[in-house]
């Protein structure tokens, strides 16, 4: 047995120099001729050759299944650092949005301080609104301040208010006896008195002072009305 | 008739093949549909492991990759395969299942086949130390050799219309064989290392002589395995 066992492992050896390449041209010639005639030789060849070819194929495919498992696996991890990543920036955008509704937003503070409905009476509503502002006291009244601002800028540059007032405001003139230029100077401080609301709308207070101590010094209608914002604001400025 | 490959291989907005294409991606060595159905493979057997195994996640990964390997070797030795967009079953007819389901039935007759194994390790050590033990009292036989019956002649290694079920068996072998021979013959045949170089990687042997040795032995015993298995499989 220990003849039979060496030569099948000289046979072995034989087999796998000829597998790997590891034989001369004639080593190569006198293998193939003994597996020509040795059929011992030859079934342990074909098995030699099967599994060296079939390792080979099952390693290649296991590197790549292994490349294919890294790759998963890297996938999955950057999937969850992108989740994780969405969820701060979604989470920061939400806190920044409600800092933003809760504190920054001008219109949601200022003017909620003040019963703006009254405010945006004017002072002769009780002889008949003006038709043609009622658009821009809208506009204060639904916060629409820049919108407001805009029409009354318009308003006062085109000069309408001084023909339309001629036409629109005849009933109260001739009740109060009032000539028309003193209508288009009513009509004036109205637009004035929106004017400052818009801005303390926008939460410039500061900047609403100007027009609105403007009104209590040149206005006798507005006066009260502007002093007592004046007030407010400078209360709060204390 | 087959189907034509150009249309199989067309961009997609998603990466979705059926089984067919699938099939024909392992065939024709596609890397891309490769990749894609091992991930949608791996996928599956995640979301739907947990209700027919347990306590496999150690081996989940092992799982995973011998049946697609089990897949790949059938596909690749043409025991399934695609007529007129149809796929086809070792048995000859089509298939009945979805590809998926049935790479679930190979997974679970792989674990079973793990757990045999790991039984069968214990047996197989014993006989190596029996045989050891015949060694050193000078016997004339070893315990493989003794399980040899049959006659050269009657080999399948010999017989060429076994080839492919033979290729098959020996894929097989090598996915399930000991670590130790793995790594020997993996270093030997697939690195094409040489012996000193082997031996300076493993350090467990002492001498040239004592990892030739050891390399035959694996080399024996999986031939006798892969013979067994062969008349097993032509019994059964």
């Amino acid at each position: 047995m220990d003849t039979e066992t060496n030569m099948n492992n000289s046979n072995q050896e034989a087999i796998d120099n000829y597998l790997l390449g590891r034989t001369s041209r004639q080593e190569e010639i006198e293998f193939e001729s003994k597996i020509d005639t040795d059929q011992s030789c030859l079934e342990q060849y074909v098995f030699t050759k099967y599994l060296k070819e079939e390792l080979t194929a099952v390693n290649d495919m296991k590197a790549q299944m292994d490349l294919w498992e890294n790759e998963t696996k890297m996938e999955n991890q950057n999937r969850w650092v992108r989740n994780y990543m969405k969820w701060i920036i979604n989470s920061g955008i939400a806190a920044i949005l409600i800092l933003v509704i809760t504190f920054i937003n001008p219109s949601n503070n200022n003017i909620e301080r003040y019963d703006l409905d009254s405010l945006c009476n004017p002072i002769m509503a009780e002889y008949g609104d003006y038709p043609d502002l009622s658009t821009i006291k809208n506009n204060v009244l639904d916060h629409k301040f820049d919108m407001a601002l805009d029409k009354i800028d318009k308003y006062i540059l085109q000069k309408e208010y001084v023909s339309e007032g001629k036409q629109n405001n005849v009933f109260a003139d001739t009740l109060l006896n009032i000539d028309l230029g003193e209508t288009k100077n009513q009509k004036n401080d109205y637009l004035q008195w929106l004017k400052a609301l818009c801005i303390i709308g926008k939460g410039q207070e500061k900047e609403a002072l100007s027009i609105l101590y403007e009104l209590s010094n040149n206005s006798i209608l507005y006066k009260e009305k502007a002093d007592y914002l004046i007030n407010k604001i400078e209360e709060r400025e204390r | 008739m087959t189907i034509a490959w150009n249309s199989i291989v067309r961009k997609r907005t998603k990466e979705e093949y059926s089984d067919a294409e699938y099939l024909l991606g392992l065939a024709n060595n596609n890397v891309s549909i490769q990749n894609t159905l091992y991930k949608n493979w791996r996928k599956y057997f995640d979301d739907n492991y947990r209700s027919l195994f347990f306590g496999i996640d150690d081996s989940k990964t092992e799982i995973i990759q011998n049946t697609y390997l089990e897949l790949w070797n059938k596909v690749r030795l043409k025991r399934i395969y695609v007529i007129d967009g149809v796929v086809i079953g070792s048995n000859g007819k089509p298939f009945t299942a979805k590809l998926m389901t049935y790479m679930m039935s190979i997974a679970l007759i792989q674990h079973k086949e793990m757990v045999r194994k790991a039984n069968e390790i214990i047996y197989i050590d014993d006989l190596i130390k029996y045989s050891d033990t015949i060694n050193s009292e000078s016997s004339s036989c070893n315990a493989i050799d003794y399980l040899q019956v049959e006659s050269i002649e009657n080999s399948p290694f010999l017989d060429n219309t076994a080839e492919q079920d033979m290729r098959e068996i020996v894929s097989r072998i090598i996915s399930s064989m000991s670590p130790r021979c793995n790594q020997i013959l993996t270093s030997f045949y697939y690195e094409e290392k040489d012996l000193d170089t082997i031996m300076a990687d493993i350090q467990t042997f002492e001498s040239k002589d004592a990892l030739k040795t050891s390399k035959n032995k694996c080399l024996s015993r999986l031939k006798e395995s892969a013979k067994s298995e062969y008349y097993r499989y032509l019994n059964s």
